[in-house]
């Protein structure tokens, strides 16, 4: 972004200042749990105003890992997220190439079919796939965790654009140059699509990560818990629970992931976002 | 042997044709050019050939095999696309070498043939860069060397020079000649520039509009055009054309009443039983300047070369007329001027365009 330059007109330094504005309003409810965290329990309970005087104390965190299943919902989670990313980048990148370059009949109907799922909210279909897997005994298992979020008709919708908007050419050179549509696919597609690959990767990572209703519904026992329901199971049991430092120490820890891979991939969730992915 | 013959070929995309039964012979190693306007075909006929379309209608050889069922691959050809289709994220070497890896090569024959393309083309300094690295002309070079390299028996080339500036250009034609003699495989190639295809072919093939109107060495398209397309799309400044409003004979040879009364003599003979011409051509350096001569004039434009004079002009209806005169000329804005065709190069085309040509001068 621009360095503050007094050249510039006015507007640009408004938003200058605007920007910081907004992530003040984020950074500080941050910067307060983060606070609340170092607190003794005891001292929070005369009021969370002591957090600004000492003393602060890492309490929070050893009671953290020495008692709380914690590290086991966020192995849960990374696990799911991560398996969840890979096999949809997989399905998604095959289907979609299959819809932009394959000429099959019924292509375009299908891919509309495909693409009325993306009408169809998770929310609607989540009895009868309850049903289906307590029939299949697949509850409570990581397979139960990953397996209906697998089908995602914007994954498709997503690389089927993107590998239709490659130049034709690329491929017919390919085609001329012996190449067989599998390793066309492999040696030329795949690796020019590694932009939307990365959008798409970032969004299923996050929508894993942050997914709350099927695991809450699927993983009925706490070491099958991802970190959102074990979060969330912790708190409604406010009164049994150590006190609001102790929260506070589980909530920092809970978002770190996210935190680190956000310092990692800044560049590339900005660009998913912004709904570049192009270039 | 790598002649390619095509027969009766046909192409409709649903339901607009864009090939109308296109023949042509190209012997081996030939240079053949196809020429014509933005949208008549060329592209699409490449592509037939390459196998990137299928038929609509008719047989494609190369030698003695048939090879329009054949797979791209499979077929012996190189294409060298308008746009390069260099591989973006293949380093040039990378570039070179795809298509030999696919079937199967031996990693020392591979390097060697690289080496061989690198050296003709002289990019051996550039086999490690990325396409996004190079200048245009470099590109163009690794996409006709990723042809070379495979040793095919026919190159195809669509508009290769289009995207390089003027001098490039120029310098690009002669080098792709000697490539041609160098390696003395067919090659045929697209544009729609004449002067490329003048200069650089064996055998033009004209078309328009999906059809060929003529196939024929440069020199002979250029002298003998079959049709009137053919007669303004080639040669620069364009073949003049007067209308004729009436014919008659005269000794044998047909004469031309234009409108304004004047009349012209030609060589064109009358016992041919062909229909008569609507309209004369003549190219502008086959004219002489004359007092006496049937067509009257009046100068518009001057340009002057340096070692000759373009004249643009008009007849009294309006017909424009360019002719060419020595650099010395005395010409002016608003002159008028008598010029007198040469009556052995006088060409009639008749209602369907097809030329009439003149007996030769004895
Ligand atoms: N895939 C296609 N679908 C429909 N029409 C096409 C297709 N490819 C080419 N055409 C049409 O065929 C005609 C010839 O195109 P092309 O072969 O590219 O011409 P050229 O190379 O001579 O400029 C054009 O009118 C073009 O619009
Ligand atoms: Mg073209």
């Amino acid at each position: 972004m621009a360095k503050l330059d007094p050249q510039e007109p006015v507007f640009s330094r408004l938003s200058y200042w605007l920007v910081i504005a907004l992530s003040l309003c984020w950074l500080i409810p941050l910067f307060w749990v983060l606070g609340l965290s170092f607190k003794p329990n005891e001292e929070l309970s005369y009021g969370l105003g002591t957090v600004f005087r000492a003393p602060y104390t890492l309490d929070n965190y050893s009671d953290l890992i020495r008692s709380s299943q914690l590290g086991r919902w966020i192995l849960n989670s990374v696990v799911v997220s991560i398996i969840q990313t890979v096999l949809v980048l997989i399905i998604c990148s095959i289907a979609g190439y299959g819809f932009a370059r394959l000429e099959f009949p019924g292509r375009r109907a299908l891919f509309v079919f495909v693409l009325i799922g993306l009408a169809i909210p998770r929310q609607a279909i989540i009895i009868p796939l309850h049903a289906m897997f307590v029939d299949l005994d697949l509850h409570n298992t990581y397979t139960g965790l990953i397996l209906p979020h697998l089908g995602t008709p914007f994954g498709v919708f997503l690389m089927a654009s993107y590998f239709r908007a490659l130049p034709r050419e690329l491929e017919e050179a390919a085609a001329l140059d012996n190449a067989s549509r599998w390793k066309i696919f492999l040696t030329i597609a795949l690796p020019l699509s590694v932009p939307a690959q990365i959008t798409l990767a970032i969004f299923t990572f996050l929508d894993a990560w942050n997914d709350y209703l099927w695991p809450l519904i699927s993983a009925t026992r706490p070491e099958m818990y991802t970190l959102t329901i074990g979060l969330a199971a912790t708190q409604t049991n406010f009164d049994q629970s150590e006190g609001i430092g102790y929260l506070m120490a589980q909530a920092v820890f809970a978002g770190l992931p996210m935190l680190i891979l956000y310092l990692i991939f800044q560049k590339y969730v900005l660009r998913a976002v912004a709904g570049a992915g192009g270039r | 042997m790598a002649a390619v013959d095509l027969r009766g070929l046909s192409k409709a995309f649903g339901l607009v044709k864009v090939l109308h039964d296109v023949s042509v012979d190209i012997g081996d190693g030939e240079f053949a050019v196809l020429l014509g306007p933005s949208g008549c075909g060329k592209t699409t006929l490449l592509r037939l050939i390459a196998g990137l379309e299928t038929l609509s209608d008719g047989e494609i050889r190369i030698g003695d095999e048939r090879i329009d069922q054949l797979q791209p691959g499979q077929r012996g050809i190189a294409m060298v696309f308008q746009s390069y289709a260099l591989y973006p994220h293949m380093s040039v070497r990378a570039n070179l070498a795809y298509g030999l890896k696919n079937i199967g090569t031996p990693a020392n024959v591979i390097a060697q043939r690289i080496d061989q393309a690198a050296t003709i083309l002289e990019i051996e300094q550039l086999l490690d860069r990325k396409p996004h690295q190079l200048s245009g002309g470099q590109r163009q070079r690794v996409a006709i060397g990723r042809a070379i390299t495979k040793s095919p028996k026919v190159f195809l080339f669509d508009e290769p020079l289009s995207n390089l500036d003027a001098a490039l250009r120029a310098r690009t034609r002669v080098e792709i000649s000697k490539l041609h003699q160098q390696l003395g495989a067919t090659m045929i190639f697209v544009t729609h520039d004449q002067v490329e295809a003048m200069t650089m072919a064996s055998k033009i093939v004209v078309m328009n509009a999906g059809r060929v109107e003529q196939v024929g060495p440069p020199l002979e398209v250029y002298r003998h055009p079959a049709t009137r397309f053919v007669a303004a799309f080639i040669g620069t400044p364009q073949m003049n054309f007067v209308p004729v409003n009436q014919t008659s004979e005269n000794g044998g040879w047909l004469q031309a009443t234009l409108k304004d009364g004047a009349r012209l003599d030609t060589r064109i003979a009358t016992s041919a039983g062909h229909a008569s011409p609507v309209e004369l051509g003549f190219r502008p350096d086959e004219v002489a300047v004359d007092p006496d001569g049937a067509l009257k004039i009046e100068v518009e434009v001057v340009e002057r070369l340096g070692d000759r004079t373009l004249v643009y002009a008009h007849l009294s209806d309006g017909t424009p007329i360019i002719y060419q005169d020595h650099s010395d000329s005395q010409v002016q804005r608003g002159d008028r001027v008598g010029l007198r065709p040469h009556l052995h190069k006088l060409i009639g085309f008749d209602g369907s365009g097809k030329a009439l040509h003149p007996e030769l001068a004895a």
